[in-house]
C-alpha cells in the first residue's frame, strides 16, 4: 500500500515536471494538444456510453435512446441478427425487444477510444443482461464497436456492430 | 453487388467518396488476396482497433499482424477471405463498411475451413488517404446461437 501511494506520488511529481518544462520551454502547444485530445476522446465516449445508458427498468425508452447515437445513413450489425442492418431496421429489431424484457441493460468493460481527424472509434466488450418476460434471466457476453464521425459537434455512430464473444471461440480451429 | 447507403440523401460529393472508399476497400481485399502484406498492412492505422473472428479479445496492428503471423504456411496450405455484398457508407471523412464474409482454407493436417461471419470496417480519410480505423469480424454461429431465452 505504502508503495502505491508512493508511486502515485512520484507520478503526481513527474507530471508536474513535465508540465514546468513545457512552460519553460515554450511547449505548451503541445500540452494544449494533449489536453484538446483527452476532452475529444472524453466527448466520444459520452455519446457512445449515453446511447447504452437506459434505466434497465425502462426497456421501452432503449429504442429512443440507443437510436439517437445512429443518423440516418448508419449501418448496423447487432448480436442476435444474423445480417446487417440498415438504422431502419435496427429500430424495427429494438421495437420487438421493448415488449419482452422487464429489464435490460448494457454494461460495457475495457472500453477504449480513438479519434483520426473528425472520426472517432470506440470499442468495448459488453455484457447484455437483463430479465426477460417468462424466462429466467439472461447473459450475453461480446464485443462492440463503433465507428463515428464528428459534426456540427457532435459525434454520431455511422457504424455499430455488436456481437457475441462465443462466435469468436465457438469452431475456432479445425481440429 | 455493391451497395452505396445514403438514405435518399446522396450528394454527389457523397457519391465520389463513396466511390474513394469503395476503391480503398477493394485495395485492402486485394492485397490480401495477392499475399501483399506490405500493402495489407500499409492500409491499416498503428492503433487500429481489430476484433478478429478467431480471437476473443481486441488487437491492434501489430497485435492482428502477431496473429496472422500464426497462420502462415506452418499451419495453412492456402486461405482467402472472400467479402460478399458489401455496404458503404460515408460522412464526411468517415466510412464504414458491412457485410459477409466467407474465410475459407486449407488447413494443413485437415480438410478444410470454411467459416461465415460478418464483418464492419471504420475508415478514416486523412491526408496519405482512407485508413482503416476498425475491424470487427464475428462469425454467425455467435449469433444464432442461443440467442433467445426460450
Amino acid at each position: 500500500m505504502q508503495e502505491a501511494i508512493e508511486s502515485g506520488l512520484d507520478r503526481r511529481m513527474t507530471v508536474k515536471a513535465l508540465v514546468a518544462g513545457a512552460l519553460a520551454t515554450g511547449a505548451l502547444s503541445t500540452t494544449t494538444n494533449v489536453s484538446a485530445a483527452i476532452a475529444g476522446n472524453a466527448a466520444l465516449e459520452q455519446a457512445f456510453r449515453a446511447a447504452f445508458a437506459t434505466d434497465a427498468r425502462k426497456p421501452a425508452n432503449v429504442p429512443t435512446d440507443r437510436l439517437a447515437l445512429l443518423p440516418d445513413d448508419a449501418l448496423v450489425i447487432d448480436h442476435d441478427i444474423p445480417y446487417p442492418l440498415d438504422r431502419a431496421g435496427y429500430a424495427d429489431h429494438l421495437d420487438f425487444h421493448t415488449g419482452n424484457w422487464e429489464r435490460i441493460e448494457t454494461r460495457f468493460h475495457e472500453l477504449r477510444s480513438a479519434i483520426h481527424g473528425s472520426t472517432g472509434i470506440v470499442s468495448a466488450y459488453f455484457i447484455e443482461r437483463g430479465k426477460p418476460k417468462n424466462a429466467g434471466f439472461r447473459l450475453r457476453a461480446g464485443y462492440c464497436t463503433a465507428v463515428c464521425a464528428l459534426e456540427n459537434g457532435q459525434w454520431r455512430a455511422l457504424g455499430l456492430h455488436l456481437s457475441p464473444l462465443a462466435g469468436q471461440i465457438t469452431d475456432a480451429s479445425p481440429g | 453487388m455493391w451497395t452505396v447507403h445514403k438514405s435518399g440523401t446522396a450528394t454527389a460529393r457523397v457519391r465520389i467518396l463513396s466511390a474513394d472508399l469503395q476503391n480503398a476497400f477493394q485495395a485492402l481485399t486485394n492485397a490480401l488476396a495477392k499475399g501483399d502484406l506490405d500493402g495489407f498492412y500499409g492500409l491499416m492505422l498503428d492503433d487500429a482497433m481489430i476484433m478478429d473472428e478467431d480471437l476473443p479479445f481486441r488487437v491492434d496492428k501489430a497485435g492482428f499482424q502477431a496473429h496472422i503471423a500464426f497462420h502462415g504456411p506452418e499451419n495453412w496450405e492456402g486461405f482467402a477471405w472472400k467479402p460478399s455484398t458489401p455496404r458503404f457508407a460515408v460522412n464526411g471523412a468517415t466510412g464504414v463498411v458491412t457485410g459477409f464474409a466467407m474465410f475459407r482454407g486449407k488447413p494443413r493436417d485437415a480438410g478444410f475451413r470454411l467459416r461465415p461471419m460478418m464483418f464492419s470496417q471504420g475508415w478514416a480519410r486523412l491526408p496519405e488517404g482512407w485508413r482503416l480505423a476498425s475491424w470487427h469480424q464475428s462469425p454467425i454461429i455467435g449469433h444464432v446461437s442461443r440467442q433467445s431465452p426460450g
